[in-house]
């Protein structure tokens, strides 16, 4: 059962934000509603307002003018995302993420956007825009700024967003070249235990390996980027016997430094364990990735 | 300009009907559907958009009634399971789950039929990976899931070649 | 007589009404002036109550009553033991118990009244493990409870303080044997508290006119429920009168009386308003779980692999009330020593209070605790002698005819057949050889359960009414919990009295007009209840051909038939509606027929004698991510021994229903308890399978051979394909891995867990990443 409260539908994000500063924590934004209807079910939130943003022009996604980084709209839901990258074959780590996102009526109503100002750390998105360098806009009654998704996933539940902002897009930057991406998700509840993300981009020989990153996401309070295991793999040649040993490193590498907290979904040493394995495993799905882009990008 | 309210007037067609009601802006969609509109089929159970058993269709899409705010319909078209069937003869998903004894207590069933409609629309000829996973998100206690597979694949085949 | 529809899956008749939406369920109930109301409930698992603030709320004008213990009968209630109050009296004993109640205007106003009403609680230790609550120390959950001490408890260490039931049976001489057996096994299992989780919630409504107390409930027990109403509201029988709706799934959580008498108690608050008592899933989950079990078996086993002595003790966590803990307690400790051919048998029972919510019955009653026990210690004696678990399982299991217990019934089903069917399956052509690449290991296991079916010392009744056009109402006392009562009581009617099965009409019962049932449990409906329902139908047969004779003058030596809707004897025919019209002056009338059945009283320790054998048998093929310790299944074989399907297709689903039930307990589900606050109520955090858990192919195998005692030879099913499940899958993870489980249920992280513990007794050095290739 919802406890009172009232609508308020701005006509602009001027107007959100400055209704959002002027009421503070009695005033909440509402979007999707997932996230934030269950909590104020369970009674974690009595906001006496939300402000609708869903008609403030807030969706869609769009490839800037240089034609590569990708700007999408804080109010996507998780299903047009899942469209859009499913048809889209560099865009297959996200196709995959969203897709395993809760269920198709979550994703039907759930933003992208809502899902990171929540900051639920068993959630799939922060992991996989973590392992992208993404960043996100945050409009305030003062203007805008961007924040790289690590300054603002910032503990379980909490962001960096401050009274009268509200999240307006979340970019990510260009895929380098000859790059691929994975993204695995392993649990046995409706939430994720673990997610991974990786990234792997070659040099011009469409071997080496140029860069590497990594982000593990639900095992603790955020999405992590784990990079003395991204060092790893740097320089490594992706097609010898050099490889599996780097990614051995980087697997244990991760699985030790990573933050990890003991929870429902399993203890610690458990889930250090799935770190390794599933780092692991997404570095070889994206090595295997890389290389096909690296193929098609000769073939050009 | 700021606009808040406590009660909006909604718009819309159920099933078809043209809705115009003025509602709270808490109440949700399933108390909507179910003590407003009277349109018992739409069941209410775990509360948290887990168990799908209160699927709707919101123009087309399914969504979960017990987490939807009422007022957000204003202008949609609702699909609920009374609205499947043209006078007394089913819908081909529902003549198949009858078939397959896809139904057992039947609480999952209004919903597990609009996830399966909304399957099919968006895929006529779902294999078994795909009803299976596009279907994850509706539990059923009863069946097994197992005869649900097969009222889908039965229900898929006859709109195919109807 | 022409089999009609007897043995085919005719469309279950409920079925329409359910594809469509039309189906109502309690809650989709309305009644004029109908109010609402909620409960509050106790924030700790044991506490005193000071004061309970109630006249803020009281005054809210939306609010029309709040009730608390003062305001309710003070009699306690129970099937078994009467111990539990309506609203907590004094103490509360679980974190949930209903301690108040709101009455208001809305179901709104109800839940907000009751959340915001104040109580000034005084917290106390609370028990939450059977080890807690046996230890010498503990405060009793009941000051009442348990003044004598139990012996053979006091001979295991434990107190008996919060023993709430015991149970006990021997026969042999199980310490002599054991100490002569060749190989002796003990091995302790673990099974956590489960919510079944029926979709449809508790939900109930209640109206009190002045003279008549009208409750409408999901219930599986109309009568239980009557019964004890009666006795809390000081009411005669023939007062109260219970409606049970279509039920949206039991599986035993429905079973005994539950929010009724809390909703009773505000309908004589607000005479002539009927008051509807909706629970939410969190509230539901404190309502009623499965219990959670600890069974010790010690086993000696001869050099052959004859099992020659068992040893069972089996320990339940009921909660902080009974519910139907006492006879989950008989029945686990029957059914501990399994389907073997044992002579020396000792098993033992117990029932604990704790501070954690009650619980009680769930589909299989005691048995998939023992199951998951001695099934799983079954492949721990077939390793250490080096024999095939399917042969060991075939040199000791019972045969048609052989006694489970030497003073019950003997086995009416063949289950050594059952076996070498379910390895067939597991071996058929069409089986493809599975892919272990990778950190992908697979393996098969099996597991047989056996319950004495349809509970001991029930009674049933049906009444069948024949109209004069020919159509028939049948009258019982049964539920429709989705298992399909409607439509095969239908089926055995049109078939007895030769009619088209849409002439046939089941109602759904309310105790004023239906007769007398014990209630729907114990998969005892169609072989009990419906064997009322066939004599019933065969009593208006001999009636309507009484009066074919008579009104139509047929010779005495013609033989006359009854047949699609018509009697004849030789060239004289008649149709049915004909008969029934010339019977009567007024030409119109009614046939009715009644048939009663109780099954047979004994003096043994269940107190009656098993009415049918209800076995289980499967076996599963299963793939295991060792890196993970997460599990697939692959294959699924589940043998439905049925003695005869009336409806092939009600029975499958039974099958992959319970089947399915019993992968969740085996794989995933688990109530969480932290100082008995349960934390995972929600959907979120207590995961149930979904269309992604089912097996990659799955398969039931109807057996019929007619050897059951029910109508046409049927014998009752919808428990036992739950029991092997656990089992089944423990034993294929144990075969792929080489690690067993002993606690349910096994997660990803149980089973690495266990893998590693396997790898680390086994000295071997197995890298927990995957191999360099």
């Amino acid at each position: 059962m919802l406890k009172s409260f009232r609508i308020c539908e701005p006509g602009s994000v001027e107007e959100a934000c400055e209704f959002l500063a002027q009421h503070g924590l009695a005033a909440a934004v509402y979007a999707g509603g997932t996230e934030l209807l269950l909590a104020m079910k369970e009674d974690l939130l009595a906001p006496e307002y939300l402000v609708d943003v869903k008609h403030l022009g807030l969706g869609g996604i769009s490839f800037s003018s240089s034609g590569r980084e990708v700007r999408i709209g804080a109010t996507t839901t998780h299903r047009e995302l899942e469209a859009w990258s499913a048809s889209r074959s560099q865009w297959e780590a996200l196709a995959e993420m969203e897709h395993g996102v809760a269920n198709v009526r979550v994703r039907n109503q759930g933003t992208i956007g809502g899902n990171l100002c929540f900051g639920e750390p068993h959630a799939d998105p922060g992991t996989l825009l973590s392992a992208w360098d993404a960043s996100v806009e945050i409009t305030d009654p003062h203007g805008r700024r961007q924040l790289p998704i690590g300054g603002f996933l910032l503990d379980e539940f909490a962001t960096a967003l401050a009274e009268g902002d509200v999240m307006t897009a979340v970019v990510i930057p260009p895929a380098p070249a000859r790059s691929g991406t994975a993204y695995l998700r392993f649990g046995f509840l409706e939430r994720p235990t673990i997610g991974v993300a990786t990234q792997v981009a070659l040099d011009p020989d469409g071997e080496t390996v140029s860069q590497t990153r990594i982000a593990v996401g639900a095992v603790g309070p955020r999405p992590e980027r784990i990079e003395p295991a991204e060092s790893e793999l740097v320089g490594v040649h992706s097609g010898t016997g050099e490889w599996p040993m780097a990614v051995a490193r980087a697997a244990s590498r991760a699985a030790e430094t990573c933050t990890v907290a003991a929870d429902a979904h399993g203890s610690e040493d458990y889930k250090r364990h799935l770190v390794e394995v599933f780092v692991w495993r997404a570095l070889e799905v994206a090595r295997a990735r890389a290389h096909a882009d690296a193929a098609r990008n000769a073939g050009q | 300009m700021n606009r808040v309210s406590e009660r909006r007037r909604i718009r819309c067609k159920v099933n078809g009907h043209d809705i115009d009601r003025e509602v709270p802006v808490t109440q949700l969609l399933v108390d909507f559907i179910r003590e407003d509109l009277n349109l018992t089929g739409t069941k209410r159970s775990c509360d948290v958009q887990v168990c799908g058993v209160c699927t709707v269709l919101v123009d087309g899409r399914p969504v979960s009634a017990c987490t939807y705010l009422a007022f957000e319909a204003d202008g949609a078209e609702i699909q609920t399971i009374e609205g499947l069937a043209s006078g007394s003869e089913l819908h081909p998903i529902q003549q198949a789950f009858l078939d397959e004894n896809a139904t057992q207590c039947g609480y999952c069933t209004p919903g597990m039929i609009l996830a399966t409609k909304s399957l099919l629309e968006d895929d006529a000829q779902p294999n078994r990976e795909r009803i299976r996973d596009y279907l994850k998100g509706n539990l059923c206690r009863c069946t097994g899931y197992q005869p649900i597979l097969s009222a889908v694949v039965l229900a898929s085949e006859r709109i195919r070649h109807d | 007589m022409t089999n009609t529809v007897v043995g085919k899956s005719i469309p279950r008749v409920d079925g329409i009404d359910k594809v469509t939406g039309r189906a109502k369920y309690t809650g989709d109930l309305k009644f004029a002036g109908m109010v609402h109301a909620a409960i509050a409930r106790s924030s700790f698992p044991r506490a005193r109550i000071d004061v309970i603030h109630a006249d803020d709320v009281r005054q809210r004008p939306d609010v029309i009553a709040v009730l608390t213990a003062e305001q309710v009968p003070p009699r306690l209630y129970g099937t078994f033991i009467e111990d539990q109050p309506v609203l907590a009296h004094g103490e509360a004993r679980y974190q949930g118990e209903p301690t108040a109640v709101v009455i208001a205007r809305s179901h709104e106003d109800a839940v907000g009244g009751a959340a915001d009403l104040e109580i000034d609680w005084d917290p106390l230790p609370a028990l939450t493990t059977i080890d807690q609550a046996l230890s010498a120390d503990a405060p009793p959950v009941h000051a009442e409870q348990g003044s004598e001490g139990v012996p053979w408890l006091a001979r295991e260490g434990a107190s008996s303080r919060n023993c709430c039931h015991t149970f006990a049976r021997e026969h042999g001489d199980v310490d002599r044997a054991l100490a002569s057996a060749t190989h002796v096994f003990e091995d302790t299992f673990e099974v956590p508290a489960l919510q079944a989780f029926p979709l449809e919630r508790y939900e109930c409504i209640a109206l009190w006119d002045g003279s008549e107390l009208t409750i409408w409930s999901a219930t599986q027990s109309p009568f239980i429920v009557r019964r004890d109403l009666a006795r809390l509201f000081d009411l005669h029988l023939h007062r109260v009168n219970v409606v049970a709706p279509l039920i949206g799934g039991g599986f035993g959580a429905k079973l005994y009386t539950k929010i009724e008498p809390i909703g009773a108690a505000c309908a004589f608050a607000v005479p002539g308003r009927p008051v509807k008592l909706s629970l939410s899933a969190n509230e539901s989950a404190l309502t009623i779980t499965q219990h959670a079990a600890r069974v010790r078996l010690t086993t000696g086993v001869s050099a052959d692999g004859l099992i020659v002595a068992r040893d069972c003790l089996s320990l339940f966590n009921t909660g902080a009330y009974a519910d139907a803990g006492a006879r989950v307690a008989d029945k686990g400790g029957y059914r501990a020593p399994g389907p073997y051919r044992i002579d020396n048998v000792r098993s033992r029972s117990c029932a604990v209070y704790t501070n954690l919510p009650p619980a009680g019955a769930y589909r299989g009653f005691g048995a998939p605790q023992v199951v998951w026990a001695y099934e799983s210690q079954m492949d721990v004696i077939a390793e250490r002698l080096s024999m095939s678990p399917l042969e060991l399982r075939q040199r000791n299991i019972l045969h048609r005819g052989e006694h489970f217990s030497p003073d019950d019934t003997p086995l009416d089903c063949d289950l050594p057949a059952s076996l070498t069917v379910v390895r067939e399956h597991m071996h058929g052509a069409s089986t493809v050889p599975p892919d272990e690449s990778g950190p992908w290991r697979v393996g098969e296991g099996y597991a047989v359960g056996l319950k004495d079916g349809g509970g001991q010392r029930t009674a049933s009744n049906a009444e069948v009414r024949l109209e004069e056009d020919g159509s028939a109402t049948v009258l019982v006392g049964s539920t429709e919990i989705g298992q399909g009562m409607l439509t095969v009581f239908a089926q055995l009617v049109a078939e007895e009295l030769q009619l088209e099965i849409e002439h046939v009409r089941v109602a759904l019962p309310d105790t004023r007009r239906a007769p007398y049932d014990s209630g729907t449990n114990a998969s005892r409906t169609l072989t009990l209840v419906g064997s009322a329902v066939v004599m019933a139908a065969r009593q208006i047969r001999e009636q309507l051909i009484d009066a074919f004779r008579d009104l139509y003058e047929v010779p005495p030596g013609a033989q006359a038939v009854l047949r699609h809707g018509a009697l004849s004897a030789g060239q004289v025919t008649a149709s049915v509606d004909e008969v029934i019209r010339r019977g009567s002056l007024l030409r119109g009338g009614q046939l009715i027929g009644t048939g009663y059945f109780r099954t047979k009283a004994a003096d043994n320790v269940l107190g009656g004698m098993t009415a049918f054998w209800e076995p289980g048998v499967a076996g599963a093929q299963v793939r295991v991510d060792t890196e993970t310790g997460s599990v697939q299944i692959l294959h699924y074989v589940s043998i439905l021994d049925v003695g005869r399907a009336i409806n092939p297709k009600l029975c499958e689903g039974q099958d992959i229903g319970a089947a399915v039930m019993g992968m969740g307990a085996a794989l995933c589900e688990r109530l969480e308890f932290e100082g008995g606050q349960l934390l995972n109520a929600s959907l979120v955090d207590y995961r149930l399978p979904t269309f992604a858990e089912l097996p990659e192919r799955f398969e039931t195998v109807l057996i019929e051979n007619g050897d059951g005692p029910g109508p046409h030879g049927a014998r009752g099913i919808g428990e036992g394909s739950i029991l092997p499940v656990a089992a089944a899958l423990g034993n294929a993870i144990a075969a792929a891995t080489g690690a067993r489980v002993y606690n349910l249920p096994m997660t990803p992280e149980v089973i690495w867990r266990a893998m590693r513990e396997a790898a680390a007794a086994e000295g071997s050095n197995t890298s927990v990443v995957p191999e360099v290739k």
